[in-house]
């Protein structure tokens, strides 16, 4: 099943905070819905959450396999219940760091390659005018605090969505 | 900086290209370390090389290597399977377990600031892992959705069957790393913990480190966090049995397939200095690149393709050559007999200005190679893999350049064999049947995937 919202487009207030949001909802293992839906639940066979960002807009996607006779309006559940958790309480300050950590991380990881290295400078030139941006890359995922995950999750992950599931042939009840 | 688009920029001087420079160390513990220094960036990347691949994977049990290394790293030390991943993820560290026919191996990156910690963890994962029966069963159903979800890609399918007619089934290299469905359905939790305590101990491992770290430090480091690691024994086995392969063609029947995926090929000798350098020209000349002869024929010429490729691909214990493609169903056969006249014209020689292309291509594509920490890691872990001479990098470039016509045509005429290639066919039976009728190669064969690897 595919969930998607539309948000902001690339660089802009919220798109680092939506970054973050999905890397909790969906970035590693022991994220809020890979726990639950991939390890406790076992009816999913995989999950993943991005923002992706444009240059004119940008949506939030959710993407969830149903394990082999698992229902995905379960899965569907699920994911409403973990997007409001996050609204109504919060995130906690490990699970910020832990995103932060990441992302620093894998920031530095990626500049090993040159070409890696000609796609940031592309990106950052394309976007505004200013290859070398590296620094403001890293700083607008550094400034992101817990209200503005929050905000962002309430303000973005609305009713207002695509739900897009693929069945086999016959299965409509699923 | 002023960019000028209007005349076209010189080709520069060659650049000469330092390889990094590295170490070898004997651990307290018995494992060997290669101690590879790397700077530009405050990365280390240090991956564990234990001699513990699905080759080792007793009669019955195929699949127990690969289910194994995925359990160990399921809670271990003082944290359970989430905690443990969640401790690697606060580190921004990049740990993985990865298994092939040969080797299990543990790969860790991190930021230098991360690197202790980062071992503490790894070192748990390696001494003292759970094997606890619910994320033992766990992994086991993961595994078993994978093999289902297999079922269903004709690539797979392809390969797998091919590796498994090709190498016979007295050859443990001829089933695939992931098991299959019958024999996980028969393997425990004892036996992922035999497995386990026979294979990852530290005279079996092999480690490489790459990063910006002091030598000693890192190796007092290792001592300590590893020093409870069990030794045991090294682990081979031997490849006996390796009958020729009979010329002869397997259909694995894909309903309504649109597609006929391909793979020919033949064993092949192991791999050896003698003639290795001139078999990867060979190859880039033969199927190795986009210029390729089969890509310039079966894509370019024919349009039956989007890509074909040709390989010898290296085991540790054995080898084989094969080419491999998928093409519309209708020209399966047009595919099949142009791929037969590429090797058949092969076997004839290349021309000189073909073996330059090649030596240039390979020379100067070398240095990307060594441009990630994790490729650098790999490729020291692939010279201990088999076993190259110290020097092998540093003699890899003059080793290509000193390749001359006649050695490659040499090779060419005894290495690839068209006549008594195996072919293994994937698509829909009926059609495929109908496109190789008029083509002798053998018997045909129509195989029920399902059934394949039942004794």
């Amino acid at each position: 099943m595919y969930l998607a919202w539309h948000t902001v487009k690339a660089f802009q207030e919220s798109d680092s905070s939506l970054d973050i949001l999905s890397d909790i909802l969906a970035g590693s293992k022991n994220s809020r819905l890979h726990k639950k839906l991939v390890f406790e639940l076992e009816i999913a066979q995989d999950v993943y959450a991005m923002q992706f960002s444009g240059k004119y807009a940008g949506h939030f996607l959710i993407v969830a396999t149903a394990k082999p006779g698992k229902s995905l309006e379960q899965i569907n559940n699920v994911i409403n219940e973990e997007i409001e958790a996050i609204i109504n309480k919060g995130i906690s300050d490990r699970e910020l760091q832990k995103s932060k950590n990441g992302i620093k991380s894998n920031f530095i990881y990626s500049l090993q390659n040159l070409d890696m290295l000609a796609d940031h400078l592309n990106l950052y030139n394309f976007y505004f005018g200013k290859p070398n941006s590296f620094m403001f890359d890293l700083e607008r995922y550094n400034s992101v605090n817990e209200k503005a995950v929050e905000k962002a999750a309430s303000k973005y992950l609305i009713s207002n969505r695509v739900d897009l599931r693929i069945v086999p042939k016959g299965k409509n009840g699923i | 900086m002023e960019f000028r688009r209007d005349k076209r920029p010189r080709t520069g001087k060659e650049i000469k290209f330092l390889l990094p420079d590295y170490r070898k160390h004997l651990l307290k513990n018995g494992a060997e370390i290669y101690l590879v220094k790397k700077n530009d960036l405050p990365i280390v990347r240090i991956n564990f090389i234990l001699n513990s691949g699905s080759k080792f994977d007793p009669d019955s049990r195929y699949g127990l290597s690969n289910l194994t290394a995925m359990c160990i790293d399921e809670g271990a030390g003082e944290f359970d399977a989430l905690q443990l991943a969640d401790e690697f993820d606060y580190l921004g560290a990049h740990f993985s377990i990865h298994s092939d026919s040969d080797i299990t191996i543990l790969s860790l990156q991190t930021l230098s600031e991360n690197f202790d910690a980062a071992l503490n963890l790894l070192s748990s994962v390696i001494i003292s892992p759970h094997f606890r029966e619910n994320d033992f069963l766990r992994e086991k159903r993961k595994i078993l959705t994978r093999i289902e979800q297999l079922r269903d890609e004709p690539d797979y399918m392809a390969n797998s069957a091919f590796e498994f007619f090709l190498l016979g089934k007295q050859n443990p290299y001829a089933f695939p790393v992931i098991g299959t469905s019958k024999a996980l359905h028969r393997i425990e939790l004892s036996d992922t913990k035999e497995f386990y305590k026979s294979y990852f101990n530290s005279n079996n491992t092999s480690i490489v480190a790459v990063g910006d770290f002091e030598d000693e430090k890192l190796i007092s480091l290792i001592d300590n966090t590893l020093q409870n690691w069990t030794e045991g024994k090294s682990s081979s086995i031997e490849i006996s049995d390796r009958s020729k392969t009979k010329s002869k063609i397997y259909i694995l029947h894909k309903q309504d397939s649109v597609q006929t995926e391909i793979r020919i090929g033949h064993l092949s000798e192991k791999r050896s200095d003698e003639d290795y350098f001139q078999k990867q020209i060979l190859n880039l000349i033969l199927g190795g690149q986009f210029s390729s002869r089969l890509n310039l024929n079966l894509r370019e010429k024919h349009g039956y393709t989007y890509g074909i490729s040709s390989r010898f691909n290296y085991l540790k214990d054995d080898a084989y050559f094969y080419v491999s493609t998928s093409v519309k169903t209708e020209n399966t056969s047009g595919a099949i007999n142009e791929i037969l006249g590429e090797l058949r014209k092969i076997t004839e020689g290349i021309t000189d200005e073909e073996l330059n292309f090649a030596k240039s291509s390979i020379t100067r594509r070398f240095p990307l190679n060594f441009e990630t920490y994790s490729q650098i890691a790999s490729n020291f872990g692939s010279k201990i893999v088999h076993n190259l001479p110290d020097n092998y990098f540093e003699t890899f470039i003059s080793n290509i350049l000193n390749v001359n016509l006649e050695k490659v045509n040499t090779v060419a005429a005894g290495s690839i064999m068209p006549d008594s290639a195996l072919i293994v066919l994937c698509g829909d039976e009926k059609k495929i049947k109908e496109q190789i009728k008029n083509i002798s190669l053998g018997e045909v064969m129509v195989v029920d995937y399902d059934q394949m690897y039942t004794d």
